[in-house]
């Protein structure tokens, strides 16, 4: 059974197991079709104006599909290893312990933005950036730069509080939780802010080069899951259906073939959050 | 809508990207010709003339590095050999495309800044130069 765990919370053991299987599905090529994918998703959406994987209701499943699908390649290397989730309401600073060099690594450097420390430095030889929106071939960030903080808890809570999912028109701006946890009723704010303060590749749509991106999208689907339990009786997702251009409960997610939200509600079956 | 497994999407569009150096690294602000020094520390709301239009063309020296915005169509697009979507703009940094998209009210945005929304094509273009700190844009377009 796959527990999900804070990162805050491993072991120095753990940090390292979920490290090497994280370079060993980048070393077999698979990590970067997780890349592609994500980059493939961001230019149909923008370009047709479906929104599948982000800035419409189907964010949540869409993301949760895709790290089940990540997972699933690193236990295929160590069957031991699931996603940690980075609370950045907590670990909230660039002296956080998932910045240090036996994680993630830290800040890149003025010059260029490129991380210097750590496993997934350029120089350590193990993690070039080949899935690209610019010629950078190095991780690159630079933390709190774009916005000086991360989202709040009491910024979580008044998300949490909201008790309907999403309403029409189901776009970015829409009213319910789903808007306001991914950050798109206002930018800069919540999972977008997230992705803005780290920068780098993560401000991108090849935001899964930064292996920050797998803790990151833990914690939003983590909070999906605390939502729910919030609202037990709210629909866990809408909309159920004949809604033009958006992805209904039961209307397949592409790229799969034969994913709905509908088969994501239920993310016991795949994984739980300690 | 699209049906393509992972695997499909990822073969059609990997590949495309690969061997570009690194231009010159950007020298900040000296040769700056606007008012919005650091797009990036006005959250994508650089301070600029209202009133001209978010379409309007703009040439500039920004942080070390020309940028360009001229209304579009797509026929004119692909006369020029770019294919895919122009949103009825184009915007070029370094004489290289930055694809701009616009999002109804929401505004506009550009593959190198995805999770924001702009005012204008202008702001995309500034704030684009300011996360590349010198590096070039790769354009990526899966309907061409
Ligand atoms: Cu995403």
């Amino acid at each position: 059974m796959t527990i999900r765990k804070n990162q805050a919370n491993l072991t120095a053991a753990e940090k390292k197991a979920f490290v090497d299987a994280v370079l060993e599905v980048k070393r077999r090529g698979v990590y970067d079709e997780f890349v592609a994918a994500h980059r493939l998703r961001f230019a149909l959406d923008m370009n047709t104006g479906v929104y599948v994987g982000h800035f419409g209701p189907s964010f949540l499943p869409w993301h949760r599909k895709f790290l089940i699908d990540f997972e699933k390649e690193l236990q295929k290397v160590n069957w031991s290893v699931s996603i940690p989730y980075w609370d950045w309401t907590a670990d909230n600073t660039v002296a956080s312990s998932i910045w240090a060099p036996d994680f993630l690594g830290g800040t890149g450097r003025a010059l260029d933005d490129q991380v210097m420390d750590g496993p997934f430095a350029y120089s350590a030889g193990n993690w070039p950036i080949n899935i690209q929106v610019d010629s950078r071939p190095f991780l690159a960030r630079n933390l709190a730069y774009r916005v000086p903080s991360l989202p709040t808890r009491a910024e979580v809570d008044a998300a949490l509080a909201i008790p309907t999912y999403d309403s029409a028109p189901f776009r970015d701006g829409s009213a319910g939780f789903r808007a306001r946890l991914e950050g798109a009723d206002g930018y800069l704010s919540m999972h977008n802010r997230v992705h803005s303060w780290v920068w780098g590749q993560m401000e991108s749509s090849v935001s899964p080069n930064d292996p920050v991106f797998w803790l990151h999208h833990a914690f939003v689907d983590k909070l999906w899951v605390d939502w729910h339990k919030l609202h037990p009786t709210s629909a866990e997702y809408l909309p159920a259906g004949a809604t033009a251009d958006v992805i209904d409960l039961n209307e397949t997610m592409p790229p799969w073939t034969s994913t709905t939200p509908q088969n994501m509600l239920d993310h016991t079956q795949f994984y739980t959050y300690a | 809508m699209s049906r393509l497994t992972r695997r499909q999407a990822v073969g059609a569009v990997t590949g495309a990207a690969a061997g570009l150096a690194l231009a010159g690294v950007a020298t900040a602000s000296a040769d700056d010709t606007t008012p919005a020094k650091n797009p990036a520390k006005n959250k994508g709301e650089a301070a600029k003339p209202k009133g001209a239009g978010e379409l309007a063309p703009f040439d500039e020296v920004f942080q070390g590095r020309r940028i360009q915005g001229m209304p579009a169509d797509d026929a004119a697009a692909h006369a020029h050999g770019h294919g895919g979507h122009t949103n009825g703009y184009r915007v070029l940094i370094d004489g290289r495309e930055l694809q701009v998209m616009k999002h109804g009210k929401s505004g506009w945005s550009s593959p190198i800044n995805h999770y924001v929304r702009f005012e204008t094509p202008l702001d995309a273009a500034r704030t684009a130069v300011t996360s590349l700190k010198g590096a070039v844009v790769v354009p990526f377009d899966p309907t061409a």
